[in-house]
């Protein structure tokens, strides 16, 4: 398993490799350049030509990537063209509050999701079943934005009971965890539905039955067990998205993350932190399959049988 | 099943109306929450080209005067004279004036800022024309100019913040996260890309001020900042969406100001391009737009018909040139004349924004004959597209300090390719007035000079003039703000609850 884990880790490189390589070749693509950025439209010719020239701007693409290559392994992953800050201390100072959101957000579409899932399952074209179903349907389409906009009109305007924006307090995180749960828990249920509906009907729950065991033990500790692995997909999946994906959220809610982060340096060409920012999702993306991998592992035996060998 | 319920319930119940609630009377309060569109990237005043930070920094920091109302007002300054020859401009300081580190301002802290700035290539325009700036005493600074530069007292006004040396020397580039200045507020906490909050510094000198604690918050969404002001979490709005406008009028508690700002929207054209290379085709589209109904209709009403491109606030603005009538049937006469044989021009768009104002004039352009497509680029696209030369018509917001001088970035030959100068006018008429307005000191003399620019732009349509701009701040009612800065936004200092 060790040996599986470093291989995994070794393939960060590579992949982060090609990935600032896409991200550079994008941006090298589009119009503009830093000098404009930094000092503004209204700057003199002058200036802006000199803060090109110092950046390495007017520079050949390769250069310009390479140079990019060698700082980063030393560490050095260069500064904001906007805000003149280190790129890493940017998104450092906004990740824990995307990261809050983020586990928040799927521990309540999980806790939401699958045991409604299971029940849907259990109860098949029941009205139970017809109702979550529509349900599910409405929640995995209505708009996000829609969606925040209601909820703060309703619990911070109309009943004053929650904050309009920001997270300064435990409060403020409601309601976005909210928007951002109800559109995932949409899609956990059906999996849930999905893959319970498939193991309830195999010959082993038939057999656990006939040796008189319990519908609810049936339930949770034979068919859920085995129906765990596509959960587990789902959930890290979308934990992995609400990471990075969050922009519409943290703009309704005024929130400071790092989704907002990242779609501003890419609309004022701020290669530095676009970069970096895109590097630091996708390690972290990458970080989760790999927990995911890992947690196969641990619930299904035979894969752990063979990550033994 | 029961908490989805109670939240697909309480999205509906949203456009249900509730009972009125009782008024309770409060204390005056002495805090104030207020929007900011986008967090601010420096609180350093000689590195900065963002407004935003701009808002934050001007209440923490004062410049020697500043020009409101069309007129200087003393600041840190109480006097200045200019040399017969234009080339020295001698500032007598306040005295009594404390630095929120405790010092004392001299004119030592002047001369500190100018060399800094000097240094710093945000402020190149700024300092260009400076040779060099003297302590004649504690109190007297004299500032020498290379040449004869009139808009020089502009660029001392407003943004032209006073350091000081000591706090300046101590902390070099970490001024921009521990301002020190003579303002009114200092810098009580920041989070980064949250907020930002002031306290009052007591010690100012120009009194204590009724706002104790100010925290600007970061809301991008001017929706959610809207809801958060009629909900009460922030007690103001920067600007408010045209769409919410109608409902904050109708609001008891809340007060929908409407304030001139130097923004001013018009529609350059590409002159060397066929066909807006044919002046009839250019006052044929001057002639075909109904400005009030662009105003109305994409601004909520929040604007002013244009007369010449530059608004009334500028140095050296005359109020002899009058606006484009809308006049189609003088637009077809105009349209019969010129070259024009009912190809489809390009109108493009650097923002989806822009795309309302653009259809009212796309209609408007039809009605007289003229097709219109809209395209819509990616923002960095089209300012390289504008430079480059490579659009036909378009539409802008622009913003410039204000004396007309400055509009020489739009107008003047120089700036072909380089920098605003988007229809490529090359007059060597306008190029003349630009370098003479340089050396006239006689305000009225000056405005006769630039008439001669807005002469020429009006009467060769050498843009589309559309509207000067209006903010459209909102606050609570028992806020009062006693004036706005010419961006829109206010100043600390000219706000009490009452």
């Amino acid at each position: 398993m060790h040996k599986y884990v470093l291989r995994r880790v070794m393939l960060l490189v590579p992949v982060l490799l090609g990935v600032t390589f896409v991200v550079f070749s994008i941006m090298a693509l589009t119009p503009g350049d830093p000098g404009t950025l930094i000092l503004g439209q209204n700057a003199s010719e002058e200036a802006i030509r000199q803060i090109n020239e110092q950046l390495g701007h007017n520079d050949p693409f390769l250069v310009k990537y390479f140079r990019y290559v060698k700082n980063a392994v030393r560490g050095d992953f260069g500064s904001s063209y906007r805000t003149q800050k280190p790129v890493f201390q940017e998104i450092f100072v906004r990740f824990p509050t995307t990261l809050k959101l983020a586990i928040g957000a799927t521990l309540l579409a999980a806790v939401i999701g699958i045991p409604i899932g299971i029940i849907s399952a259990v109860k098949q074209y029941s009205l139970l079943d017809m109702v979550t179903t529509v349900t599910a349907i409405f929640l995995a389409s209505v708009p996000q934005f829609w969606l925040g906009l209601m909820l703060i009109l309703f619990f911070a305007l109309r009943m004053r009971l929650l904050p309009a924006i920001g997270v300064d307090t435990y409060k403020g995180y409601i309601m976005p965890m909210f928007t951002l749960s109800l559109p995932v828990a949409a899609s956990i249920l059906r999996l849930t539905r999905t893959a319970m509906l498939e193991v309830i009907r195999q010959d082993y729950i038939r057999t656990a039955r006939a040796k008189g065991a319990k519908e609810l033990t049936i339930i949770l500790r034979h068919a859920l067990k085995n129906a765990l692995l596509p959960i587990i997909t789902i959930v890290g999946l979308n934990f992995g998205y609400l990471l990075g994906g969050t922009v519409l959220v943290e703009a309704i809610f005024g929130i400071p993350g790092v989704g907002t982060l990242t779609i501003t340096s890419i609309r004022m060409k701020d290669m530095p932190q676009t970069t970096a920012s895109i590097i630091f999702l996708s390690a972290t993306y990458c970080t989760i399959l790999l927990a995911m991998d890992i947690l196969y592992a641990y619930v299904d035996p035979r894969l752990r049988a063979r990550f033994a060998k | 099943m029961v908490l989805l319920a109670v939240v697909l319930s309480a999205s509906v119940l949203a456009g249900c109306s509730s009972a009125p609630k009782p008024t309770v009377q409060e204390p005056v309060k002495d805090t104030l929450v207020m929007e900011l569109k986008s967090d601010i990237s420096t609180l350093d005043p000689q590195y900065n080209v963002a407004t935003i930070s701009g808002v934050v920094f001007g209440n923490i920091y004062e410049p020697l005067l500043y020009y409101q109302n069309a007129e200087f007002v003393p600041s840190l300054a109480t006097k200045w004279e200019i040399s017969p020859d234009g080339l020295t401009y001698t500032f007598h300081l306040k005295q009594g004036v404390k630095f929120q580190n405790g010092e004392t301002l001299k004119a030592d802290d002047v001369v500190f800022t100018v060399e800094r700035a000097k240094n710093s290539p945000y402020m190149l325009i700024q300092t260009e024309d400076i040779e060099k700036a003297t302590a004649v005493d504690e109190r007297t600074v004299e500032i020498k100019l290379k040449k004869q530069y009139v808009p020089f007292l502009i660029n001392m006004a407003n943004d032209f913040m006073i350091l000081n040396r000591k706090a300046g020397e101590q902390y070099g580039e970490g001024l921009k996260s521990n301002p020190v200045g003579t303002g009114p507020y200092k810098l009580k906490s920041r989070l980064e890309g949250e907020s930002v909050t002031l306290e009052r510094f007591d010690d100012w000198h120009g009194g204590k001020t009724q706002i104790k604690t100010a925290t600007y918050k970061v809301i991008s969404e001017a929706t959610s900042a809207v809801i958060a002001l009629e909900s009460g979490t922030l007690d103001m709005v920067n600007s408010t969406p045209p769409i919410s406008r109608k409902s904050i009028r109708q609001n008891p508690k809340l007060t929908l100001a409407e304030v001139p700002i130097l923004t001013t929207q018009y529609l350059p054209m590409q002159l060397t391009k066929a066909p807006f290379n044919d002046l009839n085709f250019r006052m044929a589209i001057n002639h075909a737009i109904d400005r009030q109904k662009v105003i109305d209709v994409a601004y909520e009403g929040a604007g002013q018909i244009s007369t010449s491109v530059w608004p009334p606030a500028t140095v050296g603005f005359s109020p002899n040139i009058t606006a484009f009538p809308y006049d189609p049937a003088k637009a077809k006469e105009y349209l019969a004349k010129s070259a024009y044989k009912g190809q489809t021009i390009e109108y493009s768009i650097g923002y989806e924004g822009a795309r309302k104002q653009a259809v009212l004039i796309q209609e408007d352009l039809r009605a007289v004959g003229i097709n219109m497509e809209i395209k819509l680029f990616e923002q960095n696209a089209w300012i390289q597209d504008m430079k480059t030369g490579n659009y036909g018509i378009s539409s802008i917001n622009m913003t410039v300090s204000p004396d007309v001088h400055f509009w020489n970035r739009a107008f003047h030959s120089s700036s072909i390719n380089t920098v605003l100068n988007f229809s490529r006018l090359n007059n060597k008429v306008v190029d003349k007035a630009f370098a003479d307005g340089l050396s006239i000191q006689d305000p009225q003399r000056r405005i006769e000079n630039y008439e001669i620019i807005a002469n020429y732009i009006k009467d060769n349509a050498i843009v589309v003039p559309i509207c000067y701009m209006v903010a459209t701040p909102a606050y609570a009612a028992n806020l009062t703000i006693t004036q706005f800065r010419p961006d829109g936004y206010a100043l600390l200092r000219y706000m009490s609850w009452k």
